[in-house]
């Protein structure tokens, strides 16, 4: 073989991609803008499928100095978390409140009477007023939940209190006073109540690995529209190739060297549109101050290389499978459905049933979308790099056999 | 006249005849109908965290060792208060942890507790530092008051410890007898009416917000992927033999010729399909339910019939057929309806069979 004879070879499958490319630009520009807009549609939802409706709580206060006390108290105990979580909370006369749970403006209030420190102060348990709408939705049960949890404190510590108070009056001798007693045991219940944030530890688990919601869908529409650039690499194995094959065979370029090539093209092309999809992103977020943390570093460029040369694998198997352009197509596109359903591009891995979950573990496209993933916002680990590099080599050497195969029968 | 129009039609029944036997040769029209079936039924069964999720998972990992455990009492103690309707959290018991875990990440469980394997031992020991720890996901919306009410259970148990913890300092006994009329005291408070409490009172008045819009998940996948199956038929127009015969007929008659080989390749997926909607999801009545499918799959045929003509270029048409897969999973209602977040978007999903035919069954059931 001459050597001249490959470059030019290489020379004239370059050209024939840059060619159906240009032919096909607008549609396969428009197309991702669609991929592109359609992934960031199912970030959006999955954003906001459990969003949280908070109730408005209306407060009932007395006038004057109690009020105050009472008013600083309850916003206090609004900075609570679980509270804030789920309600906010408003200042209202008992009249305007019975209003505003009547004509659904307002889904609870909480009264409390002329005399409610001072009856506390001295132990006689008037009981809080909690107004809620007759026909309740979650959103009030929630926050049932919540007076019904604070209010289950309180009856905690009181009960300790006037239990010991109870076994003294029934004849049981203290060795200190009762108002030494009481003071001792309202702080331990107190301090212990307050307590409760140590008692209790968070972890957080994601269905999104470590990646944000929007870092995981940007890599999934990134992995999906790279899949769906395959599509144009179909004219570089169209028709009546076969014989063509045969006469390059005879100058020396066979299945393995014209395979070599084509995947040589396919990386090229490949790599230079992840380029572009990284520069459009990087304006995008910029110009939408978002931080989404992407920067053209060395491992970047390296990372996607790699995964250029992975998926130019994958479509020079699925193009040598059948001599018909329009069945590879087909196949192709089938497969990236099942793949984009099982490799958690459209939900995440952890919502799907078991069996595609399994499945989804051998798919190239969740390698490649962990792979993006990692190029984009971390770094690739040595596991993947691995995986990639596999990807591409089985599936470039299954696609040469496949050729070998054609070129035999 | 009636002569000539009964030979065409008998003409045509021949085309459809032969279309349909040519189709149903074809391996690659069972291949479609499987994947309907095996991509309806996965989707049908993935589990999508929801804003109105109350189950809670516990685990705790001695707890089956010993029944008088301050652990098994606090499960218990959660669990009893969901089955008598105190919590509004249904708690359940997790098998492990791993199962727990999991379906807090898949969120098929708003959240989730753990209790320390020595547990029982710290309590007694006073030493609650992270003795529970709670599990969280991003779809999480009221665990924070979950883990309130985990705490107010645990505090209640706990509240006897506390008391027990002082009672040598308050009485300056040990004894037995003191003890025990102490905790009987305790629990006879907790659970009357002496101690504090609220009054709710209860004010007739309009629900706020009511409206629980269901989702018609099967139906609509059902329609894209007969949609995506008329696609992929349609690349006859670019690769297949039947291209050939269509060209070679007048334009009226080629018309007629295309439709029927669109219909002849979508009564195996629509059959397929409506077998899917009527197990999957018999939510319409069967006569109604026959009529609307069999009109949007016709309206589907059209669609993708008219879509065909507008492309020229085989690979462009392979293109597309992803693209508006994508965009109608998103734009039309199938799980999540995105025109409650950007209305404008209503219109457009009514662009695509799929969601004309979710609107439309939305109006009318």
């Amino acid at each position: 073989m001459k050597k001249g004879y490959l470059l030019q070879y290489i020379r004239i499958e370059y050209k024939r991609m840059l060619s159906s490319f240009g032919q096909m630009l607008i549609s396969i520009l428009l197309m991702s803008v669609i991929i592109g807009i359609g992934t960031a549609g199912i970030g959006f939802v999955m954003t906001h499928l459990a969003d949280y409706e908070k109730v408005t709580v209306a407060m009932v206060l007395p006038e004057g100095e109690e009020g105050s006390t009472l008013k600083s108290l309850s916003s206090l105990i609004q900075m609570q978390e679980s509270v804030s979580d789920i309600a906010n909370f408003t200042y209202l006369s008992e009249e305007d409140a019975r209003k505003g749970i009547k004509d659904g403006s307002i889904q609870a209030a909480i009264i409390l009477g002329d005399t409610f420190i001072n009856d506390i102060m001295t132990g006689i348990n008037t009981p809080a007023i909690v107004l809620l709408p007759a026909k309740t939705e979650l959103n009030t049960d929630v926050f049932h939940e919540e007076v019904r949890n604070g209010i289950s404190l309180i009856r905690t510590g009181e009960a300790g209190i006037y239990a010991v108070t109870d076994t003294w009056i029934n004849g049981y001798s203290m060795v200190i006073s009762r108002s030494d007693m009481e003071n001792l045991l309202t702080d331990l219940f107190t301090i212990n109540a307050l307590d409760r944030n140590s008692v209790i530890n968070d972890t957080s688990v994601s269905a999104f690995g470590e990646s944000s919601i929007m870092q995981y869908y940007i890599a999934s529409g990134f992995a999906l529209i790279l899949l769906f650039f395959g599509l144009i690499f179909g004219n570089m194995y169209a028709g009546n190739d076969i014989t063509v094959r045969k006469k390059l065979r005879v100058n020396g370029i066979g299945p393995v060297t014209a395979g070599i090539v084509r995947l040589l093209v396919m990386t090229t092309f490949i790599f230079g549109i992840s380029i572009i999809a990284i520069s459009i992103l990087m304006i995008y977020t910029n110009a939408a101050g978002i931080s989404a943390g992407i920067y053209f570093e060395t491992q970047v460029i390296l990372g996607l290389l790699l995964l250029s040369f992975s998926l130019s694998g994958f479509f020079h198997f699925i193009y040598s499978l059948s001599d018909i352009e329009a069945q590879n197509a087909m196949i192709l596109i089938l497969v990236a459905i099942l793949m984009a359903f099982s490799s958690g591009c459209i939900f995440p891995m952890a919502f799907l049933p078991d069996v595609f979950q399994k499945i989804g573990m051998f798919m190239p496209l969740r390698i490649w979308r962990v792979g993006i993933s990692q190029i984009l916002f971390s770094y690739l680990e040595s596991g993947n790099w691995m995986l990639l590099l596999a990807i591409g080599i089985i599936f470039g050497t299954g696609g040469i056999i496949c050729q070998i195969r054609k070129m035999h029968s | 006249m009636s002569d000539k129009k009964n030979a065409l039609l008998k003409r045509d029944n021949m085309w459809f005849v032969l279309l349909f036997k040519r189709q149903l040769m074809r391996p690659f029209l069972w291949v479609i109908a499987l994947f309907m079936a095996l991509s309806v039924m996965a989707i049908h069964y993935v589990t999508a965290p929801d804003a109105n999720n109350k189950k809670v998972l516990l685990y705790y990992e001695s707890g089956a060792e010993s029944a008088q455990s301050y652990g098994a009492d606090l499960i218990s103690n959660l669990i009893t208060a969901s089955d008598k309707k105190d919590t509004i959290f249904d708690f359940d018991l997790a098998d492990s942890y791993e199962e727990l875990i999991e379906a807090v990440t898949s969120g098929s469980s708003e959240c989730g507790f753990v209790l320390a394997a020595d547990f029982d031992e710290r309590v007694a020991r006073l030493d609650t530092d992270e003795l529970i720890e709670y599990v969280e996901s991003n779809y999480t919306t009221k665990g924070e008051v979950a883990k309130e009410t985990v705490f107010s259970e645990f505090f209640k148990i706990y509240g006897k410890i506390l008391i027990d913890s002082e009672r040598l300092e308050i009485f300056g006994t040990d004894d037995e007898e003191l003890t025990e009329f102490l905790h009987d005291e305790y629990d006879r408070l907790l659970a009357g009416d002496e101690v504090f409490n609220a009054d709710y009172q209860t004010v007739e008045g309009i629900r706020a917000t009511a409206d629980e819009k269901k989702m018609q998940s099967v139906r609509g996948l059902v329609m894209i992927l007969i949609t995506m199956a008329l696609l992929l038929n349609g690349s006859e127009k670019f690769y297949g033999t039947a291209s050939a015969v269509s060209k070679a007929l007048p334009f009226r008659e080629r018309t007629r010729f295309e439709i029927l080989l669109y219909i002849a390749g979508v009564i195996v997926p629509a059959a397929v399909g409506f077998v899917l909607i009527r197990i999957l999801d018999p939510s319409v009545g069967m006569i109604p339910d026959i009529i609307l499918f069999v009109i949007f799959t016709f309206v589907a045929v059209m669609w993708t019939y008219l879509f065909g003509k507008l492309m020229n270029n085989g690979i462009s048409y392979m293109a597309w057929i992803l693209t508006l897969l994508i965009s109608q999973l998103v734009l039309c209602p199938v799980w999540q309806d995105v025109a409650d977040y950007v209305p404008s978007l209503k219109f457009v999903s009514y662009l695509f069979p799929a969601g004309a035919y979710l609107r439309i069954i939305g109006l009318l059931f």
